[in-house]
């Protein structure tokens, strides 16, 4: 555009002066840490949505199979592979045992297995990386490499072979998850621990003859919550999904036990015939995986706005 | 490339070279501890059971097994298979699996990294519209579902019901047969580097230097594809470590279901059938593949920005 | 950045363009899938159902499966047995292998000496027991001892060449039930000239294995497909009506069911789960397997040792629902440890038809049974852990109905214990470590004995470890006796022991549900050794 072309008119401009009252000035109200994130929280509409599936289905997993008259394990061929109807809301399975209590315990198993390996690997994470991290040196040099080589061999593969050598059951399983996914908490531990102890007040604290102990708990621990709290809700999904990929190759849970992975892999089996059986699963299934990543994401942005889409 | 660099994939090659030795010590102690035994046949007395232990070796003690493995291997030879494919060479076996299983995966790479690209770019040119939205909300649902799902929901659509599409794999009809996994497999990458692309391009887009850019009175198909594109594709590398990784492990389950005769495939069929040797070079060329991948995208982020590597390393 | 563009549009062109495979309707082309692998073709180590399937149709041997599932000349084209029962003598045919050299009695000589020499899976076949080859005895016990055979060792097998076409055999004892055994597998000839040239690579892939049989190999792609074509030097090429053999390997039933539908198999075997979809089609054929599923109990547990306990167990299974509701294969309810189709009496009956029926439902009963067991033991209340392999299938379907059925009693706990077969067998059960496992056994031959012999005392596979010794003394009978009638008549006794002790739980007897397509005839079907004959097969 040429410049010396415009032409200024009068009524281009107008007055401000008095319209804005500059001695006040508008300052948001001061709120608390956690009141800030959950506005932020509320405001991610996904967020939002993922925890009430979470808490839909959580509650599902944890009453329907109680209030059902049917159990999870009876079988009863005079009614099997019926699809889904009033009396039956998820069909019967090629056994005749009702879907919708089975797949409800499955879900329960699921979520109760994700749930306590991701509290072991917490413990085991958190306390690997704070002691690399904080002690430093040659204790951090030589636990690092062991972290590392632990996470050169792909997670699968090592799950596979720890279930071959301690045989599948509801507590193998989750120990052989537990081990494969603490690492990731380890790192996010150790980075938050490098960086935090070279803080300032945690050198204040020691100067007033703080013990290591006391540093540990008091001043670097609450400084890594948020952190580990989206960590965790990032790594349900992943423990979700490796018992899944169990049950797929065989190394699920024992008959009759039942869990999403299970659950889909016996649907699979007749899924030409009766794709309801699968689907359902799948379905509870996918819905679980994707709101834990929304919900993870959510809190994410709503706990440390910073790391947003890291 | 400077001394430095030169020096620093020096010792990350050795690094990766220690960690692959004690990765295979690992793995053989672990194939070691399997329940069993890899002579299956219940027909067998049990000192024919010993007989034939005794030719495989493998009534050695371990550490000579080890070292015996080591030698072999340096030669290439993986020794043969016990039970699954009874004395044929594992070498042979696991290199045609695992061909396979890295086309796949590589096409899986390239056609998710493309159709990602292009939908991340839409995205973040479309920004804050339905468009934006239904792409955002298309990636979420790949990143956060299985391939597994995919590969059983589209088996349940092309082959099963609209027949389409052969339900598995045969080398006759190589092409069509892959068409399924390998879509299976891109979903995943196409979420991820959509996603990831979207946001690298919003960034961009809103960068002074795009400001400035457009203040030039560039046209903005130089403006895109020259200056915005080209700056956010480099972060876009960072993420191919962790979508290969996802790759192999989807590969596995997929390969099941689509019955493609893969490395994943094989190296559980091995393992229920206790084949030692076929466990063996199976779990350490994932390994071996895994730390390759590892050590290339370490590499490549520290020639393309030597910040990174500065960081990474102390 | 343009080059990788046009490389991806190029690649995706070749995806989206790729034509059509072709399909089986050619009347020459027979394909057949598969669920297994072939895994060897060495008929010295070959030891599974799809690997004799795929050997057969390459090798034949003295004798072969004729059409309608007897035993008739294969190689040989007539024998004769002394009068003692012990040489039998074999005239051959002029048959020729596939790169024409003429097929000798030294080649079945040889290939006997070479399952010894190298100590392949099924020199166990040649011992005491089965094929009571004179010397066979001693060989296995050197291998046993890991001594090394020498030539001279391995030259006092009982089998000679008296000259290029005639075979003699020398036995221990009388086996009534030898020419049937000669159609097995591991009693084929081997090339001797062949099999040297190519060493260890012998039998491993399409190129290094010679046949003398109805087809020759073409391809072979483990874990995929194997393909062949028909041998023209075979003796009765003229009568082989198809030109081209194709099995498909490792098909999950699933995918042949729908690879048949598509036209692209002519064969395939469906699991329960697809059985709904087809029963009531035209190409659904119920087929016996001849393997017998049962509940191996450890006697070594106290509670188990208990006989009622056992029965209650037995009596507690509803086998005919199982069969019928469950597995829908065309299985059928055990009502013995000898499977019913396995064996015929000198008067032309089944073993089964002749035998008692051991089995039935009924839960009060079963119920009873465990009251009085837990009585006679003084508890309350009895743990068991049931072991199975998730990788057998159905041993999972079977496993949960029994987990079911068991669970049902009062006074019993189930607990499962989930596993591999190879867990199963070489871990839990060569140790011990088990309550009651699911397990099964398949036939090597078509006499009573080779499932009868399970119960010995010294068995290995008597993980058990049952013993009786009216058992073992009427067994011993069984193998001596001469007198055909009276040797059925000891095994028909020795049934009764075992099965009134209940040392096994035999609960079904195996079918396999197949598609075949209706046009095709003649497709040879065995419960004993080669499951599937091709050479009649007309389409």
């Amino acid at each position: 555009m040429d410049l010396e072309k415009i032409e200024f008119l009068p009524d281009d401009f107008e007055f401000v002066g008095d319209k804005q009252d500059i001695t006040k000035d508008v300052v948001a109200p001061s709120l608390p840490a956690w009141k800030d994130s959950l506005n932020r929280f509320k405001k991610n509409k996904g967020a939002v949505i993922g925890l009430i599936c979470i808490l839909v289905i959580a509650v599902f997993a944890i009453f329907a199979p109680m209030f059902s008259s049917y159990k999870f394990d009876a079988i009863n061929t005079k009614i099997a592979s019926i699809s889904p109807c009033a009396e039956h809301f998820f069909g019967t399975d090629t056994y005749g045992r009702d879907l919708f209590v089975r797949v409800w315990t499955g879900t329960r198993y699921s979520l109760f297995i994700a749930v306590v390996a991701i509290f072991i690997d917490v413990i085991v994470g958190m306390t690997y990386g704070l002691i690399s991290g904080y002690f430093g040196g040659k204790v951090d040099s030589v636990m690092q490499r062991i972290q590392e080589i632990i996470n050169s061999i792909p997670t699968l593969v090592i799950l596979t072979l720890l279930l071959m050598v301690m045989k599948a059951s509801l507590f193998t399983i989750i120990m052989a998850l537990s081990f494969t996914e603490w690492i990731g908490m380890s790192r996010i531990t150790r980075a938050q621990v490098l960086r935090v102890k070279e803080e300032e007040f945690v050198l204040a604290s020691r100067t007033l003859g703080a013990s290591n102990l006391f540093i540990i708990f008091k001043e670097i621990l609450p400084n890594i919550y948020s952190q580990m709290i989206i960590m965790i809700m990032m790594s349900i999904p992943n423990a979700i999904f490796y018992e899944a990929y169990l049950s797929f190759v065989g190394l699920g849970l024992p008959i009759p036990m039942a869990s999403l992975g299970t659950l889909i892999n016996d649907g699979f089996n007749s899924i030409t015939i009766y794709p309801y059986m699968m689907v359902i699963p799948v379905i509870i299934f996918s819905i679980l995986m994707l709101s834990f990543n929304l919900f993870g994401d959510g809190l994410r942005d709503a706990l440390d706005p910073t790391m947003k889409e890291m | 490339m400077s001394n430095s660099t030169l020096k620093y994939i020096g010792k990350r090659l050795v690094i990766s070279l220690i960690t692959l030795f004690v990765i295979l010590m690992v793995l053989f102690l672990m194939v070691k501890f399997l329940p069993g035994s890899p002579i299956n046949n219940e027909k067998l007395s049990v000192s024919a059971r010993a007989a034939i232990e005794a030719q495989y070796g493998l009534d050695q003690p371990i550490p000579v097994q080890f070292v015996r493995y080591i030698q072999n291997m340096l030669t290439g030879d993986f020794g043969v298979s016990f039970n699954l494919y009874k004395d044929m060479q594992v070498s042979s076996l696991v290199g045609s699996a695992a061909k396979l299983s890295m086309i796949y995966g590589l096409c899986a790479v390239i056609i998710g990294t493309v159709i990602g690209m292009f939908l991340g770019v839409f995205a973040a040119l479309h920004k804050n519209t339905i468009w934006d939205t239904i792409a955002t909300v298309i990636s979420v649902i790949g990143v956060s579902i299985p391939s597994f799902v995919f590969a059983m929901l589209i088996l349940l659509l092309f082959a099963s019901k609209l027949r389409l599409l052969p339900t598995s794999y045969s080398s006759s009809n190589a092409v069509r047969s892959s068409i399924m996994p390998i879509l299976a497999l891109s979903v995943g990458v196409i979420a991820n580097v959509a996603r990831f692309t979207r946001t690298e391009m919003v960034s961009v887009l809103t960068s002074e230097y795009m400001t400035l850019a457009k203040a030039k009175g560039l046209d903005r198909k130089t403006l895109i594809f020259k200056h915005a594109l080209r700056n956010a594709l480099i972060p876009v590398i960072t993420i191919l470590g962790p979508i290969l990784v996802n790759l192999m492990t989807g590969t596995m389950v997929v390969e099941k279901i689509c019955s493609v005769p893969g490395l994943g495939k094989l190296l559980i069929n091995s393992i229920l059938s206790n084949d030692y040797n076929i466990i063996l070079a199976c779990s350490f060329l994932y390994a071996a593949m895994y730390i390759f991948m590892m050590l290339i995208i370490d590499i490549s982020y520290g020639i393309i920005d030597p910040r990174i590597r500065l960081g990474k390393d102390d | 950045m343009k080059k990788l563009l046009s490389m991806v549009l190029c690649a995706m062109m070749a995806l989206t363009l790729a034509g059509c495979g072709g399909s089986s309707d050619d009347s020459s082309t027979y394909t057949y899938s598969s669920e297994l692998d072939i895994k060897n073709l060495d008929s010295s180590d070959a030891d599974d159902g799809c690997s004799f399937t795929a050997l057969h149709a390459i090798i034949d041997g003295l004798m072969k499966p004729a059409k309608d599932g007897t035993t008739t000349y294969g190689i040989a084209k007539s024998s004769e047995v002394s009068e003692d029962g012990l040489t039998h003598t074999y005239k051959l045919r002029d048959a020729k292998w596939s790169n024409g050299d003429a097929v000798t009695a030294n080649d079945f000589v040889y290939a006997w000496q070479r399952i010894f020499k190298k100590k392949g899976n099924y020199y166990y076949m040649f011992c005491d027991g089965i094929a009571s080859i004179a010397g066979a005895q001693e060989l296995s016990d050197k291998i046993d001892a890991e001594q090394d055979l020498t030539d001279e060792d391995l030259n006092k097998l009982g089998v000679k060449a008296v000259d290029d076409k005639t075979l003699e055999i020398t036995t221990t004892t009388r086996v009534s039930f030898f020419d049937e055994l000669m159609s097995f597998p591991c009693f084929y000839p081997i090339n001797q000239k062949f099999c040297e040239k190519q060493g260890d690579k012998y039998g491993k892939s399409a190129d290094s294995i010679l046949g003398n049989g109805a087809f020759t190999m073409t391809k072979w792609e483990p874990g995929s497909v194997a393909e062949f074509e028909k041998n023209d030097k075979f003796y009765a090429a003229k009568d082989v009506k198809i030109d081209k053999l194709v099995m498909k390997l490792v098909q999950e039933p699933k995918v042949a069911a729908q690879a048949f539908e598509a036209g692209e198999t002519d064969f395939a075997i469906i699991n329960s789960d697809l059985v709904d979809k087809y029963k009531k089609d035209e190409s659904f054929k119920n087929i016996s397997e001849g393997f017998l599923f049962y509940v191996q109990p450890n006697l070594e547990n106290a509670d188990l040792a208990n006989l009622n306990v056992r029965k209650a167990l037995s009596l507690a299974i509803n086998r005919k629902d199982l069969c019928e509701n469950v597995l829908k294969d065309g299985s059928q309810a055990a009502k013995g440890f000898v499977p019913s189709g396995l064996s015929i009496s000198p008067e032309g009956k089944d073993f089964r038809d002749e035998a008692a029926t051991y089995t039935s439902y009924n839960k009060k009963a079963a119920q009873a049974a465990l009251d009085e067991g837990l009585k006679e033991l003084g508890k309350s209340e009895i743990t068991l852990r049931l072991t199975y392999g998730t990788d057998e299938s159905p041993m999972d379907v079977f496993a949960t109905y029994l987990q079911n059925a068991f669970s049902s009693l009062k006074g019993l706990k189930i607990e499962m214990v989930a596993t591999t077969k190879q867990d199963r067998i070489y871990n839990k059960q060569k140790k011990g470590d088990f309550d009651l496992s699911v397990t099964r056994w398949g036939p090597d031959y078509g006499d009573p004995t080779t499932y009868l012999t399970l119960a010995l005392t010294d068995n290995n596979n008597n993980y058990g470890h049952w013993s009786n010794a009216e058992y073992d003394s009427i067994m011993g009978k069984v193998s001596s006796e001469t007198d055909a009638n009276a040797r059925w008549q000891l095994m028909i006794d020795a049934e009764k022991i075992m099965m009134d002790d209940l040392c096994y739980i035999p609960v079904f007897e195996k079918g396999t549900a197949t598609l075949q397509n209706t046009k095709v005839k003649n497709l040879g079907i065995k419960p004993v050794g080669v499951p599937y004959t091709f050479e009649y097969v007309s389409k």
